[in-house]
């Protein structure tokens, strides 16, 4: 499929938005060999934000099938880890404090 | 795939990366195979932390002092990338009476040792930290400590090899290793067989599953550790920050020992076929750290369990991880977590690593490593001079698997 050339204003469009990484930053990342969602994240941090690549994830997997050529369905998605929704650390806190009184 | 090298390297984390690059000085013809992808593993997980303070005299503390040399020229001349490296010294916190009484202790011992350690009161912490918890008594502090991100030091590490020549297959299974004469002839994998006449094992906490390939048991376990990491916030903590292992009810000894500092090498020989455990419950086997990353996001760890390589993150570690944090770094409690996860520090029974050559020709190790943040470079450049000049590795007879009895 023919695709349009993107100006470079374009390239400067920000797909992970938590931790402002550009589509040009992504295409560098996969142009240094990062062929999998893990291996751009790892070196990108795009899907390491707030959100957790819940927005930029799959525009993410649409560049790398582009540029490898690897279907969507090959391009796993990184491990999801909880908690699934940011959760306030004294939630938490409270919680291990009475553990650790009852033992 | 390449068919034949020199070297066939198993594994894709740091050790097995730098080990790649400083052999790719002296040979193009390295090949390394990554069952998953580069530092899919602890090294993408661990908190990066280059202390000298924790080492214990000889062999680890050589290596993790010529790391320290290393790592500077390595980011001057080597690496593409930053890794976040920052010498800003290492601190351990400590609350309580019992503990300050044994800081004093290993202090001491560990300045006779000729390892800078300072004593901090607390006024001195939160000169450094501010955000500390005014609970804080003190601290033990080495001003030669560093620190840095893991994941992308093992990426440049990676890059840096293929840029010298190795091959680096990711995604790549070892299934089994093919020996002659209690040599080794050739790796198979997944993507088929490379012919190598030396093997270097720096599969981490697998190791001892490559170890059953040849036939040799080697005692590395998988320890598994949980962490998560907070949202971005403001700017509130400068380095690392450890805790202790001690609790209100542990004597003097105990407490000693739960600055970890203290395991002694030369200790009765450890038998090849003790299973590790931890007595108590979850609750009794928690370890502060508190690692601010360049982003400034917090990772927050973390608590110590042997339970193979079961990689879930559970609820109740998270919440003993949290209360942890929050009581050293009370604004923290404010803040949101947005990730968890575990990973495994590979175990040994004396904290030491296990590296060199074995009774199987050409197979060496070089796994073990709770700190191969810290051993890595100067690992790889002591089994680079070992397996291109057959030099001898400092202090070897401590970190060589003859350590262990059957």
């Amino acid at each position: 499929m023919e695709r349009k050339t993107q100006t470079s204003e374009e390239k400067d469009i920000i797909l992970c938005r938590c931790e402002e990484v550009t589509q040009k930053t992504i295409e560098e990342a996969i142009g240094k060999g990062g062929d999998t969602l893990d291996s751009v994240k790892r070196s990108t941090r795009a899907g390491m934000g707030l959100c957790q690549g819940r927005t930029c994830q799959r525009l993410v997997a649409k560049i790398l099938r582009d540029k490898t050529g690897k279907p969507l369905e090959a391009l796993t998605p990184p491990t999801s880890r909880p908690p699934f929704r940011p959760i306030k650390l004294d939630l938490l806190a409270q919680e291990g404090n009475k553990t650790a009184e009852r033992k | 795939m390449k068919r034949c090298a020199d070297v066939v390297i198993i594994g894709g984390g740091i050790i097995g990366c730098t080990a790649a690059y400083f052999l790719s000085k002296y040979t193009r013809d390295v090949v390394l195979l990554e069952r998953k992808g580069i530092a899919s593993e602890a090294s993408g997980a661990n908190y990066g932390m280059i202390w000298e303070q924790t080492r214990q005299p000889g062999y680890d503390l050589t290596m993790a002092r010529r790391s320290l040399e290393l790592y500077p020229t390595l980011i001057n001349e080597v690496f593409d990338t930053d890794i976040e490296y920052e010498k800003k010294g290492g601190m351990t916190v400590f609350f309580t009476e019992l503990e300050r009484t044994a800081a004093e202790i290993v202090t001491r011992s560990k300045q006779s040792q000729g390892i800078p350690l300072q004593l901090l009161g607390a006024p001195e912490v939160r000169e450094l930290e501010p955000a500390l918890s005014e609970e804080i008594m003190g601290a033990v502090y080495c001003h030669e400590d560093a620190q840095l991100n893991p994941m992308l030091t093992t990426i440049a590490f990676a890059r840096a090899a293929r840029k010298g020549g190795v091959a680096i297959y990711t995604d790549t299974e070892v299934l089994s290793i093919r020996t002659h004469n209690q040599s080794v002839q050739s790796v198979i994998t997944n993507r088929g067989e490379i012919k190598t006449s030396i093997v270097l094992n720096a599969a981490g906490s697998w190791a001892s599953q490559i170890g059953d390939m040849v036939g040799l048991k080697i005692p590395v376990y998988p320890h598994k550790l949980q962490s998560f990491v907070t949202e971005q916030i403001p700017h509130v903590l400068n380095r690392v920050i450890q805790g202790t292992q001690i609790h209100r009810d542990s004597s003097l000894e105990e407490a000693v020992q739960g600055f970890s500092y203290t395991r002694n090498v030369s200790a009765e020989r450890p038998r090849i076929g003790q299973q590790p455990f931890h007595q108590g419950a979850l609750a009794d086997n928690t370890m502060l750290y508190i690692k601010p990353t360049v982003s400034d996001n917090i990772v927050c760890g973390t608590t110590f369990e042997f339970v193979g390589h079961d990689k879930n993150t559970s609820y109740e570690s998270l919440t003993l991880i949290a209360a942890n944090a929050k009581k050293t770094l009370p604004q923290l409690k404010d803040v949101h977590i947005i990730r968890s996860w575990a990973n495994f520090d590979p175990w040994t029974v004396d904290g030491i690593p296990i590296v060199g050559e074995t009774e199987i020709g050409g197979f060496i190790i070089a796994a073990g490593h709770g700190t191969a943040m810290s051993h890595g470079p100067a690992t790889a450049e002591a089994l680079a001079e070992l397996i291109v000049h057959g030099k001898p590795i400092p202090f070897g007879e401590q970190a060589s698997i003859t350590r262990f009895t059957d």
